[in-house]
C-alpha cells in the first residue's frame, strides 16, 4: 500500500512539486477527552475570544499550526506542516513531505494561507522555535513569503500569530495548577485529562523519517517498513494542533 | 640652485654609484642620497642622474632585460598592444564573442608598464583610451559607492537569489560575464564604507545586510561544490546505464560496462602521473563531466590539459583512452575552436541541450517499462519527474544545491542516482 493509502490522503500536484495532504475532521482521529473538551467548550461568540485575542477577526480565521522537522536546528528539512481549524467545523489538516524534495511544494503551499489578513495563527513556542524554522526552510527553497522582497514569518505574520506557551505560562488559573513544567504534553494532561497513549516523541520524529526513506537507520542496518512510524509522526502533529484549539478554548473561557 | 652646484655635491655620491654599477647592484641608501640631493636642488632623481651622467643598470623581468628607470611611453604602448592585439580589440568593440583578458592581469604581467602609466602619464585608463579608446570603460569594473543605487543592487541580488543564480562572491568574481562581475564590485564598493568589518567577510555582511538574506545563504559552504559534481557524475552514470538498458544510448558513447568512482577501473597514466576518469565506458571509452560551476575547461590553458589528458593518456591495464567524451551539465560550453580541437582527437562533446532531452525521454521509459523493477528502490522516491528537474536544476540552478540548508536534500539525491544506477546495472547483468 502507498503512504497516501496507509494516511487516508491524496496527492496533490502544486506549482512547486507534489505533496501529500491528509484531511481529517476530529472525530475520525479518536483523541476522546480532549475532542470531548473542544466540542463542548468551543461554542463561543466572536467578542468573548476577542476579550481574549483582540487581533480575532473572524472565528473562521483561526488557524492552530504545527511543524515536524527532522532535528531541533533551523536548518534541518521541515516534514510537515500541521494545522487544525475550530470553526465552522473541528478540522485537521496535515501537509507531509513524502521525501525530502517535497518540502518545497509543502512550503510553498502554505504562502497563500500565510497572507490572508483574515488568518490569526496559534502555535505553541512558535516564537522560539516554528516561525524561524518555517522562515528559514522558506528561504533555503527559494520561496517568497510575499511580495516584499526578504521577509521572515514574524515579519509577515506579526500580531497575526499569537504564542500559546506565553499565554499559558502568563494566565493565572493554569499557573495555579502548579504544573511541574508548561511542556504541552503536561498542559494538556492537567487541563483536559488526556493522556497521549502510543504517541511518538519529538525526538525520534527525524530518525524515524530518514529509516522511512533510506529504508536503514544511522548505522546502516536495513529496517523493515516503517510507514506505520509515519502515521504516527502524523498523528503526534494532528494531536499538537487539536490540543492547542482546546488550550484556546480553556483561555477564553478562563484568565 | 645650478646644475654645477648638484654636479659639485654630487661628485662622493656618484663614486659610490659607479662602483656599485660596476658590482652589478645600487643600493637603496644610494638611491635616497641621490633622491635626497634632487629634492635639496629642486631637482628629480632622474634629473639628478642625468647631471652626474650615471648610467642605469639593467635587469631582467618576465618581459626581457629592461633598464632601471622611467619607463618610456613608447613601452607602456608596446606592452598594451602586445597584450591587446588590435585584431581583438576591434572584434570585441565591436560586440563580436570574444574573451578579452583583464586589466588586472595586464597590470600583473606588465607590473613596470602598468604602475609607470599609472603614475607617470595621468593613470592607466587615460593611456588606455589613448592607445584604444573606449576600451577602458568596457575592461573597468571599478564601481564607486556613491555610483550604487542600493536599492536596485539589493533587488537584482533578490531576484537572482529567487531565480536560482549564484550570488556567493567566488561564482561571480569567476564568472565570465563582465556584469556579474560588476556585481561583486559594486558589493565591495558598498562594503568599503565600512572598515571595521575584516575583509574576507566583507562581501557576504555587506549583501546580508543589503538584501535580508542569511549570511548562510550568500558563502558557499566548503566543499559543496565537490558534492556537486559528484551528483552530475552520478546523474551521468544514471543516464548511461538506463539508457544502455533501454536501448536509447547516444551514438557517442559505447555500449558497454560503465564503471564510476575512483577506482583501478578508472585509473589511467598520464605523464608518469596517476589520474582518474569520472566515468568509465568498456575497455577504453573515458567520460569527463562538468557540472554547475566546476573548473571549466573552457579556459585555454585547464583545456590544453584536458585534451592531453584524455589523448595521451593510457589506462592502467595499458589500453589506450579513445573517444573521450566531455558532458557539460552546465549552461556554457567550450567554444568553436575548442570543439573543433577535440574532434580531431576523436573526442565528442555533449552539453546540457542535447543531454537533457535524451534524459527525460529515458526517465519517461523507466516510468512506463520498468515501474515493477524500481518499486522497492531505497532512498524512496515518489515521483520520477523529481529526477528531470534535478537534473535541470543542477545544470541551470546549481546555486540552489550549494545552500547550506539544502544539504539534506543533495545528499539524498546522490544517493537516489546512485541507487537507479545499480538497480539498471543489475537488470542489464540479467538481461
Amino acid at each position: 500500500m502507498s503512504l497516501e493509502e496507509i494516511l487516508g490522503g491524496r496527492v496533490e500536484k502544486t506549482e512547486h512539486g507534489e505533496l501529500l495532504i491528509v484531511e481529517k475532521p476530529v472525530e475520525e482521529l479518536g483523541f476522546n477527552g480532549l475532542t470531548t473538551y473542544i466540542q463542548e467548550n468551543r461554542e463561543l461568540t466572536l467578542n468573548q475570544i476577542k476579550k481574549r485575542f483582540p487581533q480575532v477577526r473572524t472565528k473562521k480565521g483561526l488557524v492552530f499550526f504545527d511543524v515536524e522537522s527532522c532535528g531541533f536546528g533551523r536548518s534541518n528539512p521541515a516534514i510537515a506542516i500541521i494545522y487544525t481549524r475550530l470553526y465552522p467545523e473541528i478540522v485537521s489538516k496535515c501537509l507531509f513531505a513524502r521525501n525530502y524534495s517535497e518540502e518545497e511544494a509543502m512550503i510553498g503551499s502554505c504562502v497563500g494561507g500565510v497572507n490572508r489578513e483574515d488568518n490569526i495563527f496559534f502555535s505553541y513556542n512558535g516564537l522560539s522555535f516554528d516561525l524561524d524554522l518555517l522562515s528559514n526552510r522558506a528561504i533555503q527553497n527559494g520561496i517568497m513569503l510575499n511580495s516584499s522582497g526578504v521577509t521572515t514569518l514574524k515579519q509577515v505574520l506579526s500580531k497575526r500569530h499569537i504564542d500559546l506557551y506565553q499565554e499559558v505560562m502568563k494566565s493565572p488559573s493554569i499557573r495555579k495548577k502548579g504544573l511541574l513544567n508548561y511542556k504541552l504534553k503536561t498542559v494538556e494532561g492537567e487541563l483536559f485529562n488526556h493522556v497521549r497513549l502510543g504517541d511518538i516523541s519529538g525526538k525520534r520524529i527525524g530518525e524515524e523519517y530518514r529509516k522511512y526513506i533510506y529504508g536503514r537507520d544511522i548505522k546502516g542496518n536495513p529496517v523493515e517498513d516503517n510507514t506505520e512510524q509515519i502515521k504516527r509522526i502524523v498523528r503526534h502533529g494532528i494531536l499538537d494542533t487539536i490540543s492547542l484549539a482546546g488550550i484556546f478554548c480553556y483561555l477564553c473561557r478562563n484568565k | 640652485m645650478t646644475e654645477k652646484e648638484v654636479e659639485k655635491q654630487g661628485r662622493e655620491i656618484a663614486e659610490i654609484y659607479m662602483k656599485e654599477f660596476r658590482e652589478g647592484r645600487i643600493q637603496r641608501k644610494t638611491w635616497y642620497k641621490l633622491a635626497y640631493l634632487g629634492r635639496k636642488f629642486g631637482k628629480n632623481l632622474p634629473k639628478v642622474r642625468e647631471i652626474l651622467n650615471l648610467p642605469l643598470l639593467l635587469k631582467k623581468t618576465k618581459n626581457g632585460t629592461v633598464s632601471q628607470g622611467p619607463v618610456a611611453f613608447e613601452d607602456i604602448d608596446k606592452a598594451i598592444r602586445t597584450y591587446w592585439s588590435q585584431k581583438d580589440v576591434d572584434a570585441f568593440l565591436n560586440g563580436e564573442d570574444i574573451t578579452l583578458k583583464n586589466l588586472t592581469s595586464f597590470s600583473k604581467n606588465h607590473e613596470r608598464e602598468y604602475n609607470a602609466a599609472r603614475k607617470r602619464h595621468g593613470g592607466f585608463g587615460k593611456v588606455l583610451e589613448s592607445i584604444y579608446p573606449s576600451l577602458y570603460n568596457q575592461l573597468s569594473l571599478r564601481v564607486l559607492p556613491n555610483e550604487i543605487d542600493e536599492k536596485e543592487l539589493a533587488d537584482i541580488f533578490i531576484k537572482r537569489y529567487y531565480s536560482g543564480l549564484p550570488i556567493s562572491y567566488s561564482a561571480l568574481h569567476n564568472s565570465k560575464d563582465r556584469e556579474e562581475r560588476m556585481l561583486v564590485n559594486k558589493v565591495l564598493a558598498l562594503s568599503r564604507r565600512n572598515s571595521i568589518i575584516p575583509r574576507d567577510e566583507r562581501y557576504v555582511k555587506t549583501l546580508a545586510k543589503l538584501t535580508n538574506l542569511p549570511k548562510e545563504v550568500i558563502a558557499t559552504p566548503p566543499r559543496k561544490t565537490t558534492q556537486i559534481g559528484f551528483l552530475g557524475e552520478e546523474l551521468t552514470h544514471f543516464f548511461l546505464e538506463w539508457a544502455s538498458l533501454i536501448g536509447n544510448l547516444p551514438d557517442c558513447f559505447t555500449n558497454a560496462d560503465i564503471y564510476s568512482g575512483r577506482s583501478n577501473a578508472t585509473k589511467f597514466i598520464f605523464l608518469g602521473d596517476n589520474k582518474y576518469s569520472d566515468l568509465r565506458i568498456g575497455d577504453s571509452q573515458p567520460i569527463e563531466v562538468k557540472t554547475g560551476y566546476s573548473k571549466s575547461t573552457t579556459s585555454q590553458k585547464e583545456f590544453k590539459i584536458f585534451l592531453d589528458k584524455y589523448s595521451q593518456g593510457v589506462w592502467e591495464t595499458s589500453e589506450p583512452l579513445e573517444n573521450c567524451v566531455l558532458v557539460y551539465h552546465r549552461r556554457d560550453t567550450p567554444d568553436k575552436s575548442q570543439l573543433a580541437e577535440m574532434n580531431n582527437r576523436g573526442m565528442s562533446f555533449m552539453g546540457f541541450s542535447d543531454f537533457h532531452p535524451l534524459f527525460r525521454e529515458t526517465v519517461e521509459e523507466i516510468k512506463l517499462s520498468y515501474a515493477n523493477e524500481i518499486e522497492d528502490i531505497k532512498p524512496r522516491i515518489h515521483s520520477l519527474d523529481y529526477i528531470v528537474e534535478l537534473h535541470e536544476e543542477v545544470s541551470l540552478r546549481t546555486a540552489v544545491l550549494m545552500r547550506s540548508g539544502i544539504h539534506d536534500r543533495l545528499r539524498y539525491s546522490r544517493e537516489l542516482a546512485r541507487a537507479f544506477a545499480k538497480r539498471a546495472q543489475e537488470l542489464r547483468n540479467v538481461s
